[in-house]
């Protein structure tokens, strides 16, 4: 018979919010309720399914907090099922969308709709951002205050306002909703129409630079809008050393100011460009090796909260051109979670709570967004990793429609074995096989 | 031989000292071989493409000429393209005309690396003829063969490239060929047309090019774009051609022997005086008589029946 209540057991059970470690059991019933936490079931209990997770880790509510998802307007890059699709294979239990879509999100109304839209399709929980001004045409703020009734977590237009006065007053107009500003600091008078990171580099392909001074000189001019004016601020993705010492000293002077960054800034710099890859095209782009080392500094000790896939799906012929003209970004969903694990767990040491926050419970608090955590009697989103097992990343294992990855052909450890979404398991590995009893995979986004 | 593995002409900067003795000794005797009247048939019965996304007369025209006199035969496009006009892609444009089945492709582009990605794309050779700020291989080595030409050897000589290095591929294919052949190498412009960190290929960054004018055995003054003043790279042409610009006075202490090189096409009057590129130490309609020969090399090493 097939059996509704599982029993997870032996997991390393992470709670990034206490900081703790510890092996234990979850116990989880039809309604996707846990029941039981700490405990073996009985052998005699024959309704139950029993998964041994031993010596895996499980991750709650990791969100992905920066994701371009293409719908509506571009359903031929992605929609929210093939994102859906990416997240919960990928090990991802929520995900934050940017308002970059045609139309923009800049209205209560399509605040609205992507919420219904996402009940819909999608299965993995999606948080819409509304858009900082209407259209996303840098001249009029969109209505901030009706989005944020709707539902919307946070607001930008990618880059900072362009007008300094009308940047002031998004801050000022938006600074007791306790929403972020998300902003990829960049200033086009500076960056021109660069392509690359200005340097050695740059130089010697012919390739028109970006200096990392229009993503410093920004986000200063923002810190100090925020010093004087209010608001809440998040920087994503920062990617030069500066950047990361402006934030670290904003924080420091009790500024409501956080900054993220995305995994493919802590393997690559600029001399990945080298060849012309139109795959390793990003903006902001690969710095220097300094710069990434100064990303996992900023991470070890704490000034970068936050680490998203910056996911920027897009079709083969974006990218099947020359670099010049190819569309900048990477398709990340699927891959964010093994990325940040195997660059910061395995390469630098640091601990599986430490990089859980920046994938969980850093990422929620910044966008204020409340998801239950793995306690008795809560529907429970949460991940189960692999830390031991090495694999060869294949572009075939991808379920974003984006195959746009630097990735691919590279190996990595943290596979994501099993995803569970409020009390569902939405993904589970084949090599996963329960002890005893019949799993039921949901794939219903009603169920 | 097998000197020149790759397929394709794309840049110097992958060419080491032997590779290009090697192209440049081709080149000479190819040179002779014209001198005596005897022509060279390697291209017969091919056809070349000559793919030009931005305007060329001199560059396109040698290169037709070198095709002809070994013997082959081109077919010249000129499709002037915008990023902002959306047409074909690209990939679609290439893969249509190597479908017509030319046996090579040159190719100039305004951005720099697609002929690396034409290169990747189609099994025949591509040459390239300038993409970008990158690399125009060919010329080059027409500079540097008509230096050598001049004086022998470029070896332990002081070469100065003199304007707006930011935007110049021949200014790097000129520093990545000079380097591996033992030439010292001095840049200047304004600082606004030195591109960054351009200390580290290995050469000499000067402001003032009189402090180091009457060193120099060669001079390879760079085009300037009045499109540059437009951007602010530099107030006014007549403040670059009061700093910058090689004029006669300039040249009192330059050495008797110096070569002075222009990749054309010249703004007299600006980068050069008229004094200059038509005066005793101008080597530049040299450079053009030999870009057909050293084109012909290229096109023989690439193309000729193995």
């Amino acid at each position: 018979m097939i059996t509704e209540t599982i029993a997870i057991i032996n997991g390393r059970l992470i709670d990034p919010v206490r900081g703790t470690e510890e092996v234990t059991n979850l116990l989880i019933n039809s309604n996707g309720v846990i029941t039981g936490m700490g405990y073996l079931p009985d052998d005699d209990e024959e309704t139950t399914t029993v998964i041994d997770v031993k010596g895996r880790f499980i991750i709650p509510n990791i969100t992905d907090s920066h994701c371009s998802l293409r719908e509506p307007g571009h359903e031929d890059k992605e929609t929210f099922l093939s994102a859906s699709d990416a997240a919960v294979t990928g090990g991802i239990t929520a995900l934050i969308a940017t308002p970059d879509t045609h139309p923009t999100v800049d209205t209560p109304e399509m605040v609205s709709f992507i919420h219904a839209r996402r009940r819909a399709a999608g299965i993995v929980p999606i948080y819409p951002m509304g858009a900082l001004s209407k259209g996303i045409n840098g001249l009029e703020l969109a209505e901030l205050r009706l989005m944020h009734d709707a539902g919307a977590v946070g607001f930008t237009d990618g880059n900072s306002l362009e007008h300094t006065g009308l940047m002031r007053h998004a801050l000022q107009y938006s600074s007791d909703l306790d929403r972020p500003i998300i902003v990829t600091a960049d200033d086009p008078l500076l960056s021109q129409n660069g392509v690359m990171n200005e340097g050695y580099y740059s130089t010697i392909l012919g390739l028109r630079g970006i200096h990392a001074e229009s993503e410093e000189l920004r986000i200063a001019r923002d810190i100090e809008l925020v010093e004087r004016f209010g608001g809440v601020l998040h920087f994503f993705p920062v990617s030069t050393a500066q950047s990361v010492e402006l934030v670290r000293r904003a924080k420091a002077r009790g500024l409501a100011i956080t900054c993220g960054t995305s995994p493919h800034y802590l393997y690559f710099d600029e001399s990945a460009i080298d060849g012309y890859p139109t795959n390793f095209k990003v903006l902001p782009p690969f710095r220097s090796a300094s710069d990434r080392q100064a990303l996992i500094d900023g991470i070890k000790d704490g000034t970068i909260d936050a680490i998203a896939s910056h996911h920027q799906p897009h079709t083969i012929d974006g990218k099947r051109t020359d670099f010049v003209d190819a569309d900048p970004g990477i398709s990340g969903i699927d891959t964010l979670v093994c990325t940040t694990l195997t660059k910061l767990v395995r390469d630098e040491g640091l601990s599986m709570v430490d990089v859980s926050r920046l994938l969980s419970s850093n990422p929620l608090a910044i966008f204020r967004i409340k998801r239950p955590g793995i306690a008795l009697m809560k529907r429970p989103s949460f991940t189960v990793i692999d830390m031991k097992t090495d694999f060869t990343l294949e572009s075939s294992q991808f379920k974003s429609k984006g195959l746009n990855s630097p990735f691919i052909g590279r190996q990595f450890t943290g596979k994501s074995l099993m995803t569970v979404i409020e009390g569902r398991i939405r993904f589970i590995d084949p090599s996963l096989k329960p002890t005893t009893g019949t799993l039921v995979v949901s794939k219903d986004p009603t169920t | 031989m097998q000197i020149s593995p790759e397929k394709s002409l794309l840049g110097l900067r992958s060419f080491n000292r032997d590779r290009l003795d090697f192209i440049l000794s081709h080149a000479r005797s190819l040179k002779q071989l014209y001198a005596d009247n005897t022509h060279a048939r390697s291209l017969q019965g091919k056809t070349v493409l000559n793919l030009f996304f931005e305007p060329s007369t001199r560059t396109r025209v040698s290169f037709e000429t070198a095709i002809k006199r070994l013997g082959g035969s081109s077919v010249a496009i000129s499709m002037e393209t915008s990023s902002l006009k959306k047409g074909e892609t690209l990939f679609d444009t290439v893969k249509n005309l190597d479908a017509m089945g030319f046996d090579a492709i040159v190719v100039r582009h305004r951005n720099a690396g697609v002929p690396h990605f034409i290169d990747h794309i189609l099994d025949v050779p591509v040459i390239n003829a300038g993409d970008g700020f990158n690399e125009h291989p060919s010329q080059g080595l027409l500079d540097i063969f008509t230096m050598q030409e001049q004086r022998g050897s470029v070896e332990n000589r002081n070469v100065l490239i003199l304007g707006d290095i930011l935007h110049s591929r021949v200014a790097r294919s000129n520093i990545w060929a000079l380097l591996q052949l033992g030439a010292k190498v001095f840049v200047a412009g304004p600082p606004t047309l030195i591109p960054a960190n351009i200390a580290d290929m290995g050469v000499t960054v000067v402001h003032s090019i009189d402090d180091v004018i009457s060193q120099m055995d060669f001079i390879n003054v760079l085009r300037i774009q009045y499109e540059r003043q437009d951007l602010g790279y530099f107030p006014t042409i007549r403040e670059y051609r009061d700093q910058f610009g090689l004029t006669q006075e300039r040249l009192k202490d330059a050495k008797p022997e110096l070569c002075i090189l222009h990749p054309g096409p010249i703004n007299r009057g600006i980068e050069i005086d008229s004094a200059v590129a038509d005066g005793p130490n101008n080597v530049i309609l040299n450079q053009v008589t030999n870009g057909v020969i050293v084109r012909m090399a290229i096109l023989d090493l690439l193309l000729a029946p193995k």
